[in-house]
């Protein structure tokens, strides 16, 4: 699918819809409990100075999470 | 009927239990306070309820939330209690579907009601009953009257089953519930506002800079250090006042000592710290509570991931600079059980102030002071804080779990909530230092005040520590090239406190300041050996003070193993250091 790239490629203030994981584990299982599913719009809220971690914003609030994280997550971008 | 307190870390479990059960359990203002399973009876009924761990799901990641969950599947209980942040629906009620999986009646509590009108949110509670299919009731802390819960609490209760396949289909359903339930106003934009100035790109490192400055300045600083040197000159006076007073009953000399060199004056060093830890506490409080310390972690988290620790590792670092006891204890806003633990055992390698006087008189003789040799001091430290952080990483592999916080919105620091807390961990600090200090500064009082035919008052070099000097400087002759135990016993005072070093020298020499090397006893030292002999009292353990807290947090068992290793770690490293230096000096 077209403009569909990993979470952590994504500017500050960009909007995406989440489209899937590419791994499963316990931890991706608590990123889902936290509401982080598929078809939920996330926004990168802030970056840190030193790139990592990443503020994304979403309905289940503002999570703080390291890009090792984010690469896991493709997201179709918004705008 | 037994009842099972179920919800998100900070939902606000445990003041909920506080309010309506008999028993008391530990409140926090951060996520995961609650360890261990606490037990109590609800007011006005024979029930029982229990305080369990904060879960974010029906599958944990840690310890604690294992403790949770295997309660929740051993079926002992009659009702599950749920806690819910009203603010934020959308997440908690995630384990509210899950826990209508279990088959038991869940009753729910929307806790922090307060806080939805700052945040302009109204919720439809009879419409979220009729989709959930439980009981539900508003409450918050604030609330005066808590008869109203007792009596929700106390009712029968069923609940709707609800079974989901995935994470995906659950949420589309808490989608469809916060859509018909839940309306949200206009959001307040202030924190926003705030943060983009704080958390700028460009911005953030001076921001950060200034409020560490501030920090620095009001507690271990120059700000911390007067109010101390005031409290210092005062208890200096009551002291003299006692021994003039007991000296005027012809008490014995013997008892006199005992009270005064022996309990007083170390207890006295103690309580100096009182201005500065009191307002590290203070400010570090409030930073916590208005939100800045997770920002600060934030902003730090790259550098410190790449040691195998996290942004929150930056707090004990910069404060050990100024002491190592507040260093320690500041580690308690960090979550994660081994980060924390790596982290206050290596803040105490950061040189504290203590150290500072042996550097500087050191360096001002052998060195001409110059600033670049006092400089290399702390750039080592850093670089073995690095190494050390790594090894400790290596062996930790897997064991932590991955970084999650979440950014809540800037807050007003509760007053009364500060002032309990600060006042909590200053009266815990006083309670457990004092009793080991004292039982410690006895010890040594009376091996720095009777020789080994256990005369009392004799002068220190025919002294037990003397004689124990002298059975290890021969060892310490590798540190420092030299047989002399007038050294070995100022470098093992300064176990007791880093100040003592100096001090001891001082004494020994009967000389002031740079004196101390004319005289005969410390006349062997020379760059090379000074250079050794600071280093190993940098690295050796700290002080007595924060040994004692770090026994507090981590135990007895691992407090010692940490003191061992630095003791064979320092030795091992300053001797090495003075052979290669020696051996430079001779082939240049």
């Amino acid at each position: 699918m077209k403009n569909v790239v990993s979470l952590s490629t994504l500017k500050k203030g960009q909007k995406a819809i989440i489209n899937r994981y590419t791994k499963e584990d316990e931890f991706v299982t608590r990123l889902k409990d936290l509401g982080l599913v598929k078809g939920i719009t996330v926004k990168i809220y802030t970056i840190s100075p030193f790139g990592s971690p990443i503020c994304i914003e979403s309905p289940c609030g503002k999570l703080l999470l390291r890009k090792q994280t984010l690469k896991d997550i493709y997201v179709l971008v918004q705008e | 009927m037994k009842i099972a307190l179920v919800g998100n870390q900070n939902a606000g479990k445990s003041t909920i239990f506080n309010i309506i059960s008999s028993s008391y359990a530990q409140i926090g203002n951060r996520p995961g306070v609650t360890i261990n399973i606490t037990e109590g009876r609800v007011k006005n009924s024979p029930n029982v309820c229990f305080d369990l761990p904060g879960i974010y799901s029906l599958s944990p990641l840690t310890a604690e939330e294992k403790t949770s969950v295997d309660f929740l599947k051993s079926n002992d209980y009659d009702l599950i209690l749920n806690i819910i942040d009203s603010t934020n629906l959308y997440r908690s009620l995630n384990l509210t579907l899950q826990l209508l999986s279990l088959g038991k009646p869940v009753a729910i509590v929307l806790n922090m009601a307060d806080s939805l009108k700052k945040e302009n949110i109204s919720i439809d509670i009879k419409a979220l009953e009729k989709l959930i299919g439980s009981d539900i009731i508003f409450f918050s802390s604030k609330e005066k009257s808590t008869t109203k819960l007792i009596n929700f609490i106390n009712k029968n209760h069923s609940s709707k089953k609800h079974y989901f396949s995935s994470a995906e289909e659950r949420f589309s359903f808490i989608k469809k519930i916060i859509t018909i339930v839940e309306k949200r106003g206009q959001k307040q934009s202030i924190s926003d506002k705030i943060d983009k100035v704080v958390l700028n790109k460009f911005l953030a490192l001076p921001i950060f800079l200034l409020v560490m400055l501030g920090v620095y300045w009001l507690s271990v600083g120059y700000f911390g250090m007067w109010l101390s040197d005031k409290l210092a000159f005062l208890l200096q006076c009551i002291v003299a006042f006692i021994e003039t007073t007991l000296k005027s009953w012809n008490v014995a000399d013997f008892i006199i000592s005992l009270l005064i060199d022996g309990m007083l004056v170390p207890i006295n060093t103690v309580i100096c710290f009182l201005p500065q830890i009191g307002i590290l506490f203070l400010v570090l409080s409030i930073l916590e509570s208005v939100g800045y310390l997770t920002r600060a972690a934030f902003i730090f988290d790259r550098l410190f991931s790449a040691i195998g620790l996290s942004g929150k590792s930056i707090i004990p670092f910069i404060i050990g600079s100024g002491c190592t006891v507040p260093a320690i204890l500041s580690c308690r806003s960090i979550e994660e059980k081994n980060e924390k633990m790596i982290t206050m055992i290596l803040s105490s390698f950061v040189p504290c102030s203590a150290k500072l006087p042996i550097i500087a008189l050191f360096v001002g003789f052998f060195f001409n002071g110059n600033a670049f040799v006092t400089l290399s001091f702390y750039i080592l430290a850093i670089i073995l804080i690095i190494i050390f952080a790594l090894i400790f990483s290596f062996f930790n592999k897997g064991n932590g779990v991955a970084f999650i916080y979440e950014l809540t919105s800037y807050k007003m620091p509760n007053l009364k909530q500060t002032v309990k807390e600060v006042s909590n961990k200053i009266g815990g600090f006083f309670v457990r230092v004092g009793t080991t200090i004292l039982t410690v500064s006895v010890i040594i009082w009376f091996l720095s005040n009777f020789s080994l035919s256990f005369v009392f008052n004799c002068p220190i070099e025919d002294s037990i520590l003397a004689g124990l000097g002298k059975l290890l400087s021969p060892a310490f002759s590798l540190v420092i090239g030299e047989n002399s135990w007038q050294a070995t016993v100022s470098a093992i005072q300064g176990l007791i406190a880093k100040e003592q070093v100096i001090s001891s020298m001082a004494v020994i020499a009967k000389a002031q300041g740079n004196a101390i090397f004319e005289s005969s006893s410390f006349s062997f030292f020379n760059s090379v050996s000074a250079y050794s002999f600071i280093i190993f009292n940098l690295f050796s353990p700290p002080c007595i003070n924060a040994i004692a807290c770090l026994k507090k947090e981590i135990g007895i068992k691992r407090t010692a193993i940490v003191f061992l290793c630095q003791l064979v770690f320092a030795y091992v490293f300053s001797g090495f250091v003075y052979q290669v230096l020696s051996l430079i000096n001779t082939l240049l």
